[in-house]
């Protein structure tokens, strides 16, 4: 016994968690009344005249024991500039002339340091260039010459940066087009500078562009440093391929029979169904993989008789490899009673034929606070979206009207849902049968902002609802949320378009088949009236 | 004390110094200073130590650890001894400046905030809590300025009598603490609305949780804003002069 004890205590001690606490202190400084400090006096280093017409200036930087703000460029008894930075081009001067220049720095309760040290410096009446010994072999340039050190051209999508650099200083001028002819457009740099940055924009994408850069001295020598061609890149493709459209998995004995419709994104290479009889598949490799090809339906046989319910996620497959957010469905044994009864309040996994969300007249949410603890983030209904075509709607937008034809969205802002929360399940009431519903995973995002399904065009007007569902890790219910949506064209539609689902229903079917019907006994009709014409026509000829 | 209980005693004492000598052998060591922490050490069955006078050589045996991979629905470290200790750091910590200096007749707000990001593959997730060191916390020699009184629950809203100065900061964040949630909604506390610049507390020189989860977050990890606030009002009298909060934010493993 005391071996036991010995030994569970022990243990008892070891095996607690094993790990580190971060802690870090700092300080907040808060200033109360004035300060009469000023920063520290900068050191004016440089005063250089570049060209006839501008004079580089570069300075130390000052301190402050609060917050400083900036400095004061002065020239004779004259402010030339306020600049947060320790250099400035002065390029308001002019040729042999003499400048005096001083710098003084400034906080944010605006007290002045000294003056610093002043410099004078004269800008230069003729062009002199600097000369070396051996013009072809000089690293620094000459009045001949222009040494480039660096070319660099970085496209983009619509832009193209380009960085370059000299051994002394050049004004550039950028040139380009989409032939040599360089038409479309030229800049040209205000400051003689050893390294310029700059960018050419409103740049088509995946465009190739011919270009030139002219570097211009200060003392007149104009020479073409770089020419060539560059790419600019093709956008991202998009991130996700929509999911298939009205997905359902319906019970017949022990089989499931799986149907779903593609839409119609040419980019779609396939669709894979997994199963699980634990939880909706969250991707494509979390379950069993039961399907995957281009075909609309499938049969999961003799699945009921071992397994109920079982759940079912569809992905699409883009060519690039994109994988979709996935389409769910579930399948209950007959024998057994689906959770909630279809009344759209059940606590467990179970939308796509077990639950048809009711449609509502404003937007709703509902948390569950058995199932809710503090440290649960749940969204509120103004951080639930639907986007189409660009345009964006809150659930709390009283009137959400989505293009029938097109595929939309919906998403929530990552940081508005507590990571440890399972699932999230998007479904949409089909607005021309009110006991059908297609329901869709909401999976994060490529860059980790939104957790998001892209739910495919249904091609169907009429009302609708869009229901949200939350679950734990238990895969129970902790928040739903729901926004009526409608389905309508535009008003300026050219004219309506034909849905097969409400076609091919009802007093529609018949009035179909009338028509074809009478169409085909009018064709025979004629067919039969030409050829009796025809046999007449043949009886007279051989007269 | 009989001569049998002694030595079953002795026994105790024996059995339970063998165990621990077994343990701290399996367990391995941590050691740390400053500048590093070695979270496992091993004892080896081979390799050794060689060396030339070009090169020296270290090898061991039996540490094929083949690092760490995650996916969204997992988090792997396979190989030898990847699952020794929980990875917990805390990021973003630095002093902080209050954007105004404050003083005159009309009182007035000033601002500062500090984002802080907490790394951790802890599979129960971590706190991150705040203290003062003073209280109050802002101190200047002889003098303070009074910390922010909530009363119990956070205030939706920052409210400073014409008389206060007062320091208080909120809160925003993925796993922000409930005390600053619901302010949207308009009652801190309640909720799981947020909204920027609600729900206002004063420091302590008691930890006080500003946000947690409980699930890891590597390697993106999770960050908290804390916004401090002074608000001084028009007749508030406070002496000149520049004042100080040192603070502690600490991230725990739970």
């Amino acid at each position: 016994m005391k071996y036991l004890l010995c030994i569970g205590l022990l243990l008892s001690s070891v095996t607690s968690v094993y790990a580190q606490t971060s802690s870090s202190s700092f300080n907040i400084r808060f200033l109360y009344g004035s300060d009469m400090t000023p920063p520290t006096t900068p050191v004016l280093n440089s005063a250089t005249p570049i060209s006839t017409t501008q004079i580089d200036l570069d300075w130390s930087a000052s301190t402050d024991n609060y917050t400083l703000q900036g400095y004061v460029v002065t020239r004779g008894t004259s402010t030339v500039a306020t600049t947060t930075l320790t250099s400035f081009s002065d390029t308001s001067v002019v040729a042999s002339t003499t400048y005096t220049y001083s710098v003084r720095a400034f906080d944010n309760s605006f007290n002045y340091s000294s003056s610093s040290n002043s410099i004078a410096t004269t800008t230069p009446d003729v062009v002199v260039a600097p000369v070396a010994a051996d013009p072809d072999n000089a690293t620094e340039g000459t009045v001949a010459r222009i040494v480039t050190r660096d070319v660099s051209i970085s496209p983009g999508i619509s832009t193209t940066s380009l960085a370059v650099e000299t051994a002394r200083p050049v004004r550039l001028t950028v040139r380009w087009g989409r032939s040599t002819d360089y038409e479309l457009g030229f800049l040209v740099s205000e400051l003689y500078a050893k390294r310029h940055v700059t960018a050419v924009t409103d740049l088509e994408p995946g465009t190739t562009y011919e270009y030139e850069i002219i570097a211009e001295t200060p003392f007149g020598l104009k020479s073409v440093i770089s020419a060539g061609q560059f790419t600019t890149l093709n956008p991202a493709v998009s991130t996700a391929p929509p999911n298939v459209v009205r997905f359902l998995a319906t019970a017949q004995q022990d089989d499931v029979q799986l149907s779903w419709q593609l839409s119609a994104d040419e980019n779609i290479s396939f669709v894979r169904v997994v199963r699980s009889h634990l939880g909706f598949p969250a991707h494509p490799q979390d379950g069993a993989i039961v399907y995957q090809g281009t075909k609309r339906a499938f049969t999961d046989s003799d699945i009921l008789s071992e397994y109920s319910p079982v759940y079912y996620t569809a992905f699409t497959y883009s060519t690039e490899g994109k994988i979709s957010s996935g389409a769910v469905a579930v399948a209950f044994a007959q024998s057994d009673t689906p959770p909630g009864g279809g009344d759209g309040d059940s606590g467990t996994l179970g939308p796509a034929g077990s639950t048809v969300p009711v449609k509502v007249t404003e937007a709703t949410s509902t948390v569950e606070q058995e199932r809710y603890t503090p440290d649960m983030r749940v969204p509120e209904l103004s951080e639930l979206f639907i986007v189409q075509s660009g345009i964006e709607y809150s659930f709390l937008n009283p009137d959400i009207v989505l293009r029938p034809t097109d595929s939309f969205i919906v998403q929530i802002p990552v940081a508005s849902v507590a990571g440890n929360l399972k699932s999230i399940i998007g479904t949409v009431l089909d607005p021309t049968n009110n006991t059908l519903s297609y329901a869709f995973l909401l999976r994060i995002n490529e860059d980790k902002t939104y957790y998001q399904a892209v739910i495919p065009a249904l091609s169907v007007v009429g009302d609708s609802v869009l229901e949200v569902v939350i679950y734990d890790y238990e895969a129970l219910t902790v928040a739903t949320y729901k926004a009526p949506i409608k389905f309508a064209q535009p008003a300026d539609a050219p004219e309506a378009v034909l849905f097969p689902d409400v076609f091919f229903q009802g007093p529609n079917l018949i009035l179909l088949g009338s028509t074809l019907l009478g169409a085909v006994l009018l064709t025979l009709l004629l067919v039969l009236r030409h050829r009796r014409e025809d046999k007449g026509d043949e009886d007279s000829a051989d007269y | 004390m009989n001569q049998l209980h002694f030595v079953s005693v002795l026994q105790s004492f024996v059995l339970t110094t063998l165990i621990l000598s077994v343990v701290s052998v399996g367990f391995a060591q941590v050691r740390s200073s400053t500048n590093y922490q070695i979270e496992s050490d091993s004892v080896n069955v081979g390799g050794g130590y060689s060396s030339s006078t070009n090169y020296q050589q270290e090898s061991t045996v039996g540490e094929v650890a083949t690092g760490q991979s995650t996916s969204t629905s997992y988090s792997l470290r396979a190989g030898y001894q990847q699952m020794q200790e929980i990875f917990l750091s805390l990021a973003g910590v630095a002093d902080l400046t209050m954007d105004t200096a404050l003083g005159g007749l009309t009182g007035g707000t000033s601002n500062a905030s500090g984002t802080y990001t907490v790394v951790t593959d802890n599979p129960a997730g971590y706190q991150l809590t705040i203290e003062a060191q003073n209280a109050p916390a802002m101190q200047k020699g002889p003098d303070s300025i009074a910390d922010y009184d909530d009363g119990g629950a956070a205030d939706v809203a920052f409210t400073v009598g014409a008389t206060d100065a007062l320091f208080g900061y909120t809160v925003d964040g993925v796993n922000t603490s409930q005390y600053f949630l619901g302010g949207g909604a308009g009652t801190c506390g309640i909720g799981s609305g947020d909204g920027s610049f609600n729900c206002w507390t004063g420091l302590d020189t008691t930890p006080h949780t500003i946000a947690q989860s409980s699930s890891a977050n590597q390697p993106d990890g999770a960050t908290t804003t804390v916004h401090f606030r002074m608000g001084i009002g028009g007749n508030a009298f406070v002496v000149a002069g520049e004042y100080v909060a040192t603070t502690t934010i600490t991230a725990l493993p739970l």
